[in-house]
């Protein structure tokens, strides 16, 4: 049994259909990229399988298990403990994620103490030994966002999803926002995470270059579809779809030119 | 683990240094800490504590300003800068409970119709919409006039066209607040609703509000001193300002000091407000550089 089974997943407003999607599945201690365009419902994925897609408006059909247990139809109250305990979520804009009014810290043990920290000074040990492992200083914790770079908070999100010790991670965009030294580093960030927590990540990123290095399985989306779903090598190196390989081929490439003279 | 991290400063010492540097908010400030202490002080503060109310001196009658009554005394002999001095227990006291009453009411509302949307807002904004489609001194005046005329109805009649505004400003801020990324961020942490409201949305959503609220009391106390002077709000013997020159009108030509003196506490006390608010929105917002 898969950690994530999607199966016959369907997210509509009104009568426009955003995502139908047939089949997606995250292993325990697997990266799966979920690779497509804007707009082709990577992220209403995402938000059906956190549970927020109906409180966004849309409706959702089909089946969305986490280690079994059918998470479509679950009251909200259900839904708020898996969030945060269970499935984490890590965003785009690092800069934008973190409430500004209060210090990083504040933000981090309030979602420790909603989900299972038992005390408070044990919340504070989890916080500071997750940062540790992403390489701040606790320190950072006194901090308010906008006194941390967009590297350092991406760093902290994580963080957090380690202290809370989640089993699968959502990771929508996580490096498209961030300048491409860092980059290489929440990358490996999010690779240790899968050897060393075996956790589960859902990759989400419309830049083929990043999902091809890091994920072990790769889902092409498009307009709501899933239009190919693999392991990432054979799908990089042999394209089933067309949609697929103009993806691909619109990947930049770094072209040596020589020195003129 | 021995890091060394610069101690970051905290916001509101940031705020706090560009309080000092700002004069509107130093004046303004002043004449908002003025009033309070004139307020508290009252009893030591005035020379004659008895003619705030009905004490009557028929021998002192319109005496002009001198050294033992410093702004004169009214038509029935009462000193009139203690009855000024008093006066700061009035109008300002009736703002601060329009406000207060109007932000318990309208902060809620505000926030409900902002996060939840849809029906929810619609319909506590047409609601309001129907309030705010008067002007606020027309619909305080109706209310004041079916009301029997006391303070307190002139604070409920006020806080009745007052509440709409706010409802609307927490609204909007809301409404743009609850589509930041940090909230989505708070939902998947699985932070409940009513936290996040609270929590998230009303301390980002509430800046505008604290301007507008200090433009408010100045607002507040012409609007209370417009109904006391049109015998709707305050009743004599209150040491009212807006009282004071309602009754005094009638001397103005030859007694000028009647009006005058509770005119300047009036003006000066919503000037001082209003500059205050003036320098909170240079200061609280921050996309607006500071022009003085």
């Amino acid at each position: 049994m898969s950690l994530l089974e999607i199966c016959g997943l369907r997210i509509a407003f009104g009568e426009r259909l955003v995502v139908d999607m047939d089949r997606l599945e995250v292993d325990r201690a697997q990266i799966v990229g979920l690779a497509g365009e804007s707009g082709s419902g990577k992220s209403m994925t995402t938000m059906a399988v956190l549970g927020l897609a109906d409180t966004m408006g849309a409706r959702v059909e089909g089946s969305i298990r986490l280690d079994g247990q059918e998470l479509i139809g679950l009251p909200q109250h259900a839904l708020r403990e898996i969030r945060g305990r269970r499935v984490a979520m890590i965003f785009q804009s690092p800069g934008l994620a973190f409430n500004p009014v209060f210090r990083v810290g504040k933000i981090f043990l309030q979602a420790l103490e909603l989900h299972g920290a038992g005390s408070r000074s044990e919340a504070e040990e989890r916080a500071a030994a997750a940062l540790r492992s992403v390489y701040l200083s606790p320190e950072l914790l006194n901090r308010y966002p906008w006194q941390l770079s967009g590297g350092q908070l991406q760093r902290i999100s994580i963080a957090i999803a380690l202290a809370l010790r989640c089993d699968l991670l959502i990771a929508d965009e996580p490096t498209s926002a961030l300048d491409v030294t860092v980059q290489g580093d929440v990358l490996e960030l999010l690779r240790g995470l899968r050897e060393e927590r075996e956790i589960g990540i859902l990759f989400i990123s419309h830049d083929l270059a990043v999902v091809a290095e890091l994920c072990d399985q790769v889902a092409i989306m498009r307009s709501g579809r899933v239009v190919e779903f693999g392991p990432t090598d054979q799908v990089i190196a042999d394209p089933q779809d067309a949609y697929t390989r103009e993806l691909l081929a619109a990947v930049p490439k770094i072209v040596y030119r020589g020195v003129s003279r | 683990m021995t890091e060394t991290v610069l101690s970051a400063p905290s916001r509101s010492s940031l705020i706090w240094r560009r309080v000092r540097e700002n004069p509107l908010v130093a004046a303004g400030g002043a004449v908002a800490v003025v009033i309070v202490v004139v307020a508290i002080l009252a009893p030591l503060l005035a020379p004659y504590p008895a003619d705030a109310g009905s004490a009557t001196h028929p021998l002192s009658v319109l005496l002009p300003p001198s050294a033992s009554h410093w702004f004169g005394t009214d038509q029935v002999g009462r000193d009139i800068f203690s009855r000024v001095v008093y006066g700061a227990r009035v109008s300002p006291l009736i703002a601060f409970f329009v406000i207060l009453i109007s932000c318990a009411v309208g902060i809620p509302l505000g926030l409900a119709a902002g996060f939840f949307g849809g029906f929810i807002d619609e319909a506590i904004m047409r609601v309001t919409d129907v309030f705010l489609a008067f002007p606020a001194l027309l619909l305080a005046l109706a209310f004041a006039s079916v009301l029997p005329p006391s303070l307190t109805s002139t604070t409920l009649a006020i806080t009745i066209a007052w509440w709409p505004w706010y409802t609307r400003l927490i609204r909007g801020q809301a409404a743009s607040v609850a589509a930041r990324p940090y909230v989505e961020s708070c939902r998947a942490l699985g932070i409940s609703r009513m936290r996040i409201i609270f929590r998230h949305i009303l301390p980002n959503a509430v800046t505008p509000l604290i301007v507008q609220i200090s433009l408010d009391v100045g607002g507040v106390i012409l609007t209370a001193s417009a109904l006391s002077f049109l015998g709707l709000g305050a009743q004599d013997p209150t040491p009212d300002w807006g009282l004071m020159v309602s009754q005094g009108q009638s001397y103005f030509t030859t007694q000028w000091w009647l009006v005058t003196f509770p005119g300047l506490a009036i003006l000066i006390t919503a000037l001082g407000f209003n500059m205050l608010g003036d320098g909170l929105r240079d200061i609280l917002d921050p996309r607006r550089t500071v022009r003085i």
